[in-house]
């Protein structure tokens, strides 16, 4: 069977190249390893059906199938009451070393915020990106990006004030 | 827990780089995704489909005379395909019923893929074709190579409407371009999504859909009806040299495998071997089910020997609704997934690059009680 040669640039080579960072991204959000790449498949899906459409830059290709896969970890969740698949046993999960004292505290924080503020909190804080870089991958202003990092921090101090408050 | 105010994004950068380390290349990257089909039987996502192919169908009585199919909200403007004088979309085959249409040349958004002249052993009809049959009885069966779709079809002068009824969910673990093409493009003709105009010949069916257009080989009569059987099977395995329905274990029917041998089948880079026999377990359950695997050839020992080949017995225990797990056979470690969808079991084994494999092996099969 031939298999044809990954053209630089095609939705091949970026694709592979993507992968292992929208699946981290997926993982974040959505804080299921197995789902995140379930997820991170259909938003390739996605990607692929509108390659040829989409900017020749990377950077542009990169913001936009990020935030393809936001869109779809959103509508997993919105759609997750039509899903058939109830596993009876537990899924295996990567082992994951926990190192520091307020990892749970952070990811309870970070899984009761909203999509919107969640999707902000990952982008500017995991994956390092500026707010003009958050605001472009979730397209919206520089100003919501600011107000919604705010309210989620707002929130993990409130946490915080709380987890005392009962010490 | 006293906490530093000012420290607080410090701290959340470290417990998500914690929490979420670099991802690594464990599985094989990026293949045709099955979410979307998962939902296939979803009322939500059926009335989204009804819907999107009401909207279609005004905008085809609009466009009916470009011989380019409409595009949808859901994906790029359809490429506008060329054909040939003998390909033109005006007449309807006689032979449209009643023939399995084997796929020859497809062209879409991404490119054109002839089949025919770049990866012959692809349309020489054997077991990995991809195929279309339109039943007398109005029922429909498509292959993709590695799914297979199947349940009504409508004519309307020249158009043909699909409305799926069940389909398998295996994943093609391979990377080969031309053929994620192909597989895309008969899920989106099969998804029942889109309208289709239909045309050409008596040896040639040519179908435009969602900016593809399909040209199938005439590849010779079909025996009504494709539809997956439901009825009680044979309790003794029947190997008919035909691509589906497979009658294989008792209380089972497989209605879709790799490959259209009636043997379990591998496909790799290195090729394709045989394997297959499965025997099935539990009165009223997939509680068990072992799956014996024979090789078809030695060269693929360091292969199959992951996938139980080489002690002829691998065992996989099939929970009540779904199981996802590493499993491990005669000692050797390989993933898969299965899962059952009402009375739907889907078993699928991957042998791939974590396994120490130079190439990706993929083993499906689906039953239905």
């Amino acid at each position: 069977m031939s298999a044809e040669p990954i053209v630089p640039g095609g939705f091949d080579e970026f694709a592979q190249r993507r992968r292992a960072q929208l699946i981290r991204l997926a993982w974040a959000l959505t804080r299921d390893r197995e789902l995140a790449e379930d997820v991170t498949q259909i938003a390739f899906e996605r990607l692929c059906r509108r390659w040829a459409t989409l900017p020749a830059a990377d950077a542009e290709r990169w913001a936009y199938a990020q935030r393809v896969l936001i869109s779809q970890v959103s509508t997993w969740r919105r759609r997750r009451w039509t899903r058939n698949e109830l596993p009876t046993h537990p899924l295996p999960q990567r082992p994951t070393e926990t190192t520091g004292t307020d990892e749970p505290e952070v990811l309870s924080w970070l899984g009761d915020l909203p999509p919107r503020q969640r999707s902000v909190i990952v982008l500017r804080y995991l994956s390092d990106l500026s707010i003009e870089e958050t605001a472009t991958v979730l397209d919206c202003s520089t100003g919501t990006v600011k107000s919604q990092t705010s309210k989620a921090m707002k929130k993990l101090r409130l946490k915080d004030r709380g987890g005392d408050a009962g010490a | 827990m006293m906490r530093v105010p000012n420290d607080n994004e410090a701290r959340v950068r470290a417990a998500l780089a914690a929490s979420f380390p670099p991802v690594e290349h464990e599985t094989p990257p990026w293949s045709p995704p099955r979410g979307e089909r998962r939902r296939t039987f979803a009322l939500a996502s059926m009335l989204a489909a009804a819907a999107v192919v009401a909207a279609l169908a005004i905008a085809l009585t609009a466009s009916r005379s470009h011989d380019s199919a409409v595009g949808s909200e859901t994906t790029p403007a359809p490429t506008p395909v060329t054909a040939s004088p003998t390909q033109q979309l005006d007449t309807v085959p006689a032979t449209l019923e009643g023939t399995m249409w084997l796929l020859t040349q497809l062209s879409g958004i991404h490119g054109s893929v002839d089949l025919a002249k770049d990866h012959p052993a692809f349309v020489s009809g054997g077991m990995t074709g991809a195929f279309l049959h339109l039943s007398r009885s109005g029922a429909f069966g498509a292959e993709d190579t590695v799914n297979h779709w199947s349940g009504r079809f409508a004519l309307t002068g020249d158009e043909l409407r699909l409305t799926p009824q069940g389909e398998t969910y295996a994943d093609y673990a391979g990377h080969d371009p031309w053929r994620i093409r192909v597989i895309n493009a008969i899920a989106d003709l099969a998804s029942g999504k889109h309208p289709i105009l239909v045309g050409g010949s008596r040896e040639q069916l040519v179908l435009s859909t969602d900016g593809y257009t399909f040209i199938f080989r005439n590849h010779g009569p079909v025996t009504d009806d494709p539809l997956p059987q439901t009825t009680q099977p044979s309790p003794t395995p029947t190997h008919v040299n035909e691509p589906f329905p497979q009658m294989i274990c008792p209380s089972t029917t497989l209605i879709r495998q790799t490959g259209s041998d009636p043997a379990l089948t591998f496909v790799s880079k290195q090729g394709t071997a045989r394997a297959f026999s499965c025997q099935y377990s539990g009165p009223g359950s997939f509680d068990a089910m072992t799956i014996n695997i024979v090789a078809g050839s030695t060269s693929y020992d360091k292969a199959m020997v992951l996938a139980g080949v080489k002690g002829t017995v691998s065992a996989v225990s099939i929970g009540d609704r779904a199981f996802r797990a590493p499993f491990s056979i005669d000692g050797h470690p390989a993933d898969n997934f299965g899962e059952q969808r009402g009375n739907t079991v889907v078993l699928i084994a991957v042998v791939g690059p974590a396994a120490n494999v130079d190439s990706e092996e993929l083993v499906a099969a689906l039953f239905v009680k």
